[in-house]
C-alpha cells in the first residue's frame, strides 16, 4: 500500500477544532503526550484510512476534509453509515470493544488526519473521566442519529430522504457545497445511483438546488425542508 | 398510570446471566440495587416509557420482551430493537441526561425492574467495570443499528424477514424456535408493511420453512431460513 503523504505536524492545542474536540478535556501534560505520540497524515479523496475487518491501531481525528464510514451490504453494495467531518473522531468504537473494524473509512475529499495510537487513547480513557464521558456522549449521539436514520430508510420516501441528506451534508461543509459523488450520495441515503440522479434533476428543475459539475449548492433551504418533512 | 407491582425479584436470584448488573457488581452493590428497585408486570401493549419523557431510572427486563420504537414517516413505527431477558432499556437517555428519544412497549407480558436513576448514577461512578459494561452495550447497539440500516437499505425483504425470524427465535429463550410477535410488530421490526410480511410468511409456510399457529410462528427449517437470509450477500 502506498505510503500516505507526510503531513506537517498539527499541534492539538493549535488545532482549528480545538473548541469542539475532545482535547479540551485534557490536561496540559496529556495534550503534550498526545502531540508526541500521534502521527499526522494527508489523505487524498478515495484513500482508505482503514478497512472493514482490520485491527484497530488507534483513533483517527479528522482535522479537515471528510471521510465516509461504509459497511458492506447485501449484493456487494455499500451503505454509508455516516460521514465524518472536521473535529470528528473515527474508529473509537472498535477500540473500546477490542474488536476489528466493522466498517471501512474512506476519504471523500482531501483530508488531514491525526492518528492517536491505541495505548495513548486507552490511557486517556482510564486516566481522564471527563474525556471518557465526553467520548461516551459522542457515542450516544451517534446511536441516536443511527436509529433516526434506520426509521427514515425504512419508511421515508426516497425524495424526502434525499432532501434531508442534502440539508445535513451542506451544514457540515464550510461553504455549504456538497461535493459527494452520486454513488456516495446514493449509498448515504440507501438507494441506487440512478434514483439519486433522477431526483437531483427534479430538485434542480424545481429550483431547490443548483448543480455545477459535481458540486451541489442549495438554493431553497425552506423548500428542501418542506420536502424532507412532508411525509412526517 | 399505576403499574401492577409484582413481588420483588431479587437480583441475585434473577435467572438471567446476561445482565450487566449481576456480572459486574459486588454482592453489596447487588444488594443495594435489589433493595432500591421496584418491580412491575407489564401486559402486552403497555408502555414502559414514551418518547419525550424524562428518564426515571434503568429498566431491566426479567422476563418477556419489550420493543423500542421510533416514530417514522407517515405515522409508521420502526422497531429499532427488541429487548429481552437480562437486557437494559433506557440507559442511553440516563447517560446523556436527556429525554427519551424512543418509546418502549411490552411486546408480550413482561416482568421489568426499575432501578432509580440516582442508584444507577452511583453505580456508574463507583464501579468502573459496570460503567464499562454499559458502554459495551452501547457499542453493540450501535453496531447492530449500522448493520440493520445496511440491511434495510439493500437486503431484499424476503432475506430480511428470514433473518429477523432467526434472530427473534434465538432471543426467546423460553421456547426455542418460536416467535410470538404480532404481524404489525414483525413488519415494524423488519422495516416493511404488514401486508408484505403476511404475504412472505405465507410463502415461507408453503416452502415448509415455518409453521403458523394463530399468532405463534414456529421455525421448522432453520438451515433453509439461514440460506434465504444469506443468499443475497
Amino acid at each position: 500500500m502506498k505510503k500516505n503523504h507526510q503531513q506537517d505536524h498539527i499541534f492539538c492545542e493549535k488545532c482549528r477544532n480545538v473548541n469542539s474536540s475532545l482535547i479540551k478535556f485534557c490536561t496540559q501534560q496529556q495534550v503534550e503526550n498526545v502531540n508526541y505520540a500521534k502521527t499526522c497524515s494527508a489523505y487524498k479523496r478515495g484513500d482508505v484510512l482503514f478497512h472493514e475487518g482490520g485491527l484497530p491501531l488507534g483513533i483517527f481525528c479528522l482535522n479537515s476534509g471528510s471521510v465516509k464510514i461504509v459497511k458492506s451490504a447485501s449484493g456487494g453494495k455499500e451503505q454509508i453509515v455516516r460521514i465524518a467531518t472536521s473535529g470528528d473522531i473515527i474508529g473509537y468504537r472498535s477500540l473500546l470493544m477490542r474488536q476489528r473494524y466493522s466498517a471501512s473509512a474512506i476519504a471523500t475529499e482531501d483530508c488531514k488526519v491525526c492518528l492517536i495510537p491505541r495505548e495513548e487513547f486507552m490511557k486517556l480513557t482510564t486516566e481522564n473521566p471527563k474525556f471518557y464521558d465526553a467520548l461516551i456522549e459522542r457515542l450516544c449521539k451517534e446511536l441516536e442519529d443511527s436509529q433516526n436514520k434506520m426509521a427514515d430508510i425504512a419508511y421515508k420516501p426516497v425524495r424526502g430522504r434525499l432532501a434531508e441528506a442534502l440539508l445535513l451534508l451542506s451544514q457540515s461543509n464550510e461553504n455549504g457545497l456538497i461535493n459527494l459523488t452520486r454513488e456516495d450520495l446514493a449509498s448515504f441515503i440507501g438507494t441506487v445511483k440512478e434514483t439519486t440522479i433522477r431526483l437531483l434533476s427534479e430538485f434542480k428543475e424545481e429550483e431547490l438546488i443548483e448543480i455545477d459539475r459535481r458540486s451541489i449548492r442549495l438554493l431553497n433551504v425552506a423548500g428542501l425542508e418542506k420536502v424532507s418533512n412532508i411525509y412526517d | 398510570m399505576k403499574k401492577a407491582t409484582t413481588d420483588n425479584l431479587f437480583c441475585d436470584k434473577c435467572k438471567s446471566n446476561t445482565c450487566s448488573i449481576i456480572k459486574s457488581c459486588t454482592p453489596e452493590q447487588i444488594d443495594n440495587v435489589s433493595t432500591n428497585k421496584s418491580c412491575s408486570s407489564y401486559k402486552r401493549g403497555e408502555a414502559l416509557f414514551h418518547e419525550g419523557g424524562m428518564p426515571l431510572g434503568l429498566f431491566c427486563i426479567n422476563s418477556g420482551s419489550v420493543k423500542i420504537i421510533k416514530q417514522a414517516s407517515g405515522g409508521k413505527e420502526q422497531i429499532v430493537r427488541i429487548a429481552t431477558k437480562g437486557d437494559m432499556v433506557g440507559y442511553r437517555s440516563l447517560l446523556m441526561k436527556q429525554r427519551y428519544t424512543a418509546t418502549a412497549i411490552a411486546s408480550e407480558d413482561s416482568k421489568v425492574c426499575l432501578i432509580p436513576r440516582e442508584e444507577f448514577y452511583k453505580l456508574t461512578l463507583e464501579n468502573h467495570k459496570f460503567y464499562d459494561a454499559v458502554i459495551q452495550k452501547l457499542c453493540e447497539e450501535l453496531e447492530d443499528s449500522h448493520t440493520k440500516i445496511a440491511d434495510i437499505a439493500y437486503k431484499p425483504v424476503r432475506g430480511r424477514l428470514a433473518e429477523a425470524l432467526l434472530l427473534l427465535s434465538q432471543t426467546n429463550s423460553d421456547i426455542k424456535n418460536e416467535i410470538n410477535l404480532t404481524r404489525d410488530d414483525l413488519a415494524s421490526f423488519v422495516g416493511t408493511v404488514k401486508e408484505t410480511t403476511i404475504r412472505i410468511l405465507a410463502e415461507f409456510k408453503d416452502e415448509g420453512l415455518i409453521v403458523l399457529d394463530k399468532r405463534t410462528i414456529k421455525l421448522i427449517n432453520v438451515a433453509g431460513l439461514e440460506r434465504i437470509s444469506n443468499i443475497y450477500d
